[in-house]
C-alpha cells in the first residue's frame, strides 16, 4: 500500500484530501508546513508528496528542495494555488514531479499519484 | 435621554454635557485612552491608530498616540478640567492577526499600548485601569455623567473596567 | 475621493484600471473554482480612498464580520482581504463543504480552515495574473481568518497602509452569488510605495 504525505497549512484540505486517498487504498499522513513535512519524509519515507507552497514556517518549494538534498530520489508534486509560470518553473527546476493548480479535479491528483508510483 | 458621540479614527472628543456618551466602536489594533475630570464633570476619548509618526508623516495628527494625548489633555484643560485630577483608563491595541504565518508581522496593536503607557508616565499621569491587548476588538465607553468607562466585546456585555 | 488621473499619468491609470478589472476577474475564478458554483463580479473598480472613508466602506462599526486577510510580498507588496457579514460566511462554508446552505451555525477551527483556503485561492489568483502579465515575482502570505467588529478588522487594513499615508490605492469589487443572495466584498491594497515607485514618470 503505498504511502503518501500530505503537506498543506489548510486543515480543511488535508482531511479533504486524506479522504479522497484514503478511499482509493492509499495510506496518508498529514504535515501542516515544509519544515514538518521535511521531518516526516526522514521518518516515514513516504512514496510521494503532495506539497503545497504557501505556508508558515517553511514554504513548499524550500521543503521540497530540503527533501531532495535528503533523498535526490524523492517524488514530490506541488499541488498548490500559486500557478504563476515563474513558480511552475522554478518548483519543476527545482525536482518536482509534477505541479496540479487548485482549486483541483479529484483525477488530476489520483492520475498523478498513479503516474508516479506505477 | 443619552446622545452617543462617536470618536472615529483620529478624534478626539471632549464633553461636559451629561447626557452624552462618547463612544470609540470596535477599537481593534487602535488605543482608546479616556480622561475625566470629576471635580468639573469633564470627559474626553482619542482614538489613536499609530504609535507614532514616520519622517514626511503629517506630525501634528492626533491619529498618532502621543500627539492625541497632548491634544487631548489641551482640550480638557481648556475647557476648565484640571490635570492633575484626571481620572485615565486606556483600552484596546489587540493583535487582531493571530495566524501562524501574520501574527508576528503585525504588533501595531502592541506597539500602540506601549507608546501611551510611555507617554502617560513622561505626563507623571497614573493609568487607573486598562482593558488591552488580547486578540478581541472592543467597543469603550464613557458616561459623561459620572465618568463611568465601559469596554464591549463582541457577543458580550458591556462592562466597566 | 481623489481621481486616479489627478496623481498618475494616464498610461498608468489605465493600467492599474486593467489590473484591477482583470486581475479580481482572475480572483473570481479561483473563489467560484472553490465554491463550485457560478459567481458574478460587481462594480470592479481601481480608486483612491482616504484612509479614515474606509471605515465607512462597510457596514456598521459593531456589525460582526468575517474577514480573509492576506499580505503580499514580492514584486508588489500589499494586502488583499474578502469581508463580508457573518451570517453570510456560514453559507459560504456550507458551499465549499458541498453541505446544504442552513447546515452550518457555527465557524469553528475547520470551517475557518475550509474559508482560509478560500480566501487563499482568491488571493493568490489575483497575484497570478498581476505576476504572469508584469513579470514580477508576487506571493502571498498564509491568510488569517478574522471574526469580529466591523471596525476592529478595518484597523488592520488602515493600520497597515497608513503608516506614510493618508489616502490609498484600492482595487475592490463584489462577488455576487445568486444562491447565497450574498455579496462579498474583495479588496486588494497594493503598498502605495511599491504604486508610487511604478508610476512615477
Amino acid at each position: 500500500m503505498a504511502k503518501i504525505l500530505v503537506v498543506d497549512d489548510a486543515e480543511f484540505l488535508r482531511v479533504r484530501i486524506s479522504k479522497m486517498l484514503v478511499g482509493d487504498g492509499y495510506e496518508v499522513i498529514e504535515a501542516e508546513n515544509g519544515l514538518l513535512a521535511l521531518n516526516a519524509y526522514k521518518a516515514e519515507k513516504p512514496d510521494v508528496v503532495l506539497m503545497d507552497i504557501t505556508m508558515p514556517e517553511m514554504d513548499g518549494l524550500t521543503a521540497l528542495r530540503e527533501i531532495l538534498a535528503v533523498d535526490s530520489g524523492a517524488k514530490v508534486i506541488m499541488l498548490t494555488a500559486l500557478g504563476q509560470e515563474s513558480v511552475v518553473l522554478e518548483a519543476i527546476k527545482s525536482g518536482a514531479k509534477d505541479f496540479i493548480v487548485k482549486p483541483f479535479e479529484r483525477d488530476r491528483v489520483v492520475g498523478a499519484l498513479q503516474k508516479l508510483i506505477g | 435621554m443619552e446622545t452617543s458621540v462617536g470618536v472615529g479614527l483620529g478624534e478626539i472628543a471632549v464633553s461636559q454635557n451629561c447626557e452624552e456618551i462618547l463612544v470609540a466602536f470596535g477599537l481593534g489594533s487602535c488605543v482608546g485612552i479616556g480622561a475625566y475630570d470629576p471635580v468639573k464633570g469633564i470627559a474626553g476619548l482619542l482614538h489613536a491608530v499609530l504609535p507614532e509618526p514616520l519622517n514626511g508623516s503629517d506630525l501634528s495628527s492626533t491619529k498618532y498616540v502621543g500627539n492625541g494625548i497632548y491634544k487631548l489633555f489641551e482640550e480638557m484643560i481648556s475647557k476648565g478640567a484640571v490635570k492633575e485630577r484626571l481620572i485615565i483608563r486606556i483600552a484596546g491595541g489587540a493583535n487582531m492577526l493571530t495566524s501562524p504565518g501574520l501574527s508576528k508581522t503585525f504588533d501595531i496593536g502592541t506597539r500602540n499600548i506601549a507608546m501611551a503607557l510611555k507617554v502617560l508616565e513622561n505626563q507623571r499621569m497614573k493609568i487607573v485601569s486598562q482593558n488591552v491587548g488580547g486578540n478581541t476588538g472592543r467597543t469603550f465607553r464613557i458616561y459623561v455623567a459620572d465618568g463611568k468607562m465601559t469596554i464591549r466585546m463582541i457577543g458580550e456585555k458591556e462592562t466597566v473596567f | 475621493m481623489t481621481e486616479l488621473r489627478s496623481i498618475f499619468t494616464d498610461e498608468f491609470v489605465n493600467l492599474l484600471t486593467k489590473i484591477s478589472k482583470e486581475g479580481i476577474e482572475n480572483a473570481s475564478k479561483g473563489f467560484a473554482g472553490m465554491l463550485g458554483k457560478e459567481l458574478t463580479v460587481k462594480s470592479s473598480s481601481a480608486k483612491l480612498v482616504k484612509l479614515l472613508d474606509i471605515p465607512k466602506m462597510l457596514g456598521g462599526p459593531e456589525d460582526e464580520t468575517v474577514a480573509i486577510y492576506l499580505k503580499t510580498e514580492g514584486g508588489i507588496a500589499g494586502q488583499m482581504m474578502l469581508v463580508m457579514p457573518c451570517e453570510k460566511a456560514f453559507g459560504l462554508v456550507d458551499m465549499i463543504m458541498g453541505e446544504p446552505i442552513g447546515t452550518t451555525t457555527v465557524l469553528g477551527k475547520m470551517e475557518k480552515s475550509a474559508l482560509q483556503e478560500l480566501g487563499n485561492i482568491t488571493g493568490t489568483y489575483f497575484l497570478n495574473y498581476v505576476s504572469d502579465n508584469t513579470g514580477r515575482s508576487v506571493r502571498p502570505t498564509p491568510p488569517a481568518v478574522m471574526v469580529d467588529m466591523c471596525a476592529a478588522i478595518l484597523d488592520i487594513v488602515i493600520a497597515t497602509a497608513g503608516i506614510e499615508n493618508e489616502e490609498v490605492l484600492m482595487f475592490d469589487a463584489e462577488f455576487v452569488q445568486g444562491d447565497l443572495c450574498t455579496e462579498i466584498q474583495f479588496w486588494v491594497i497594493p503598498d502605495p510605495q511599491t504604486i508610487l515607485a511604478y508610476g512615477a514618470k
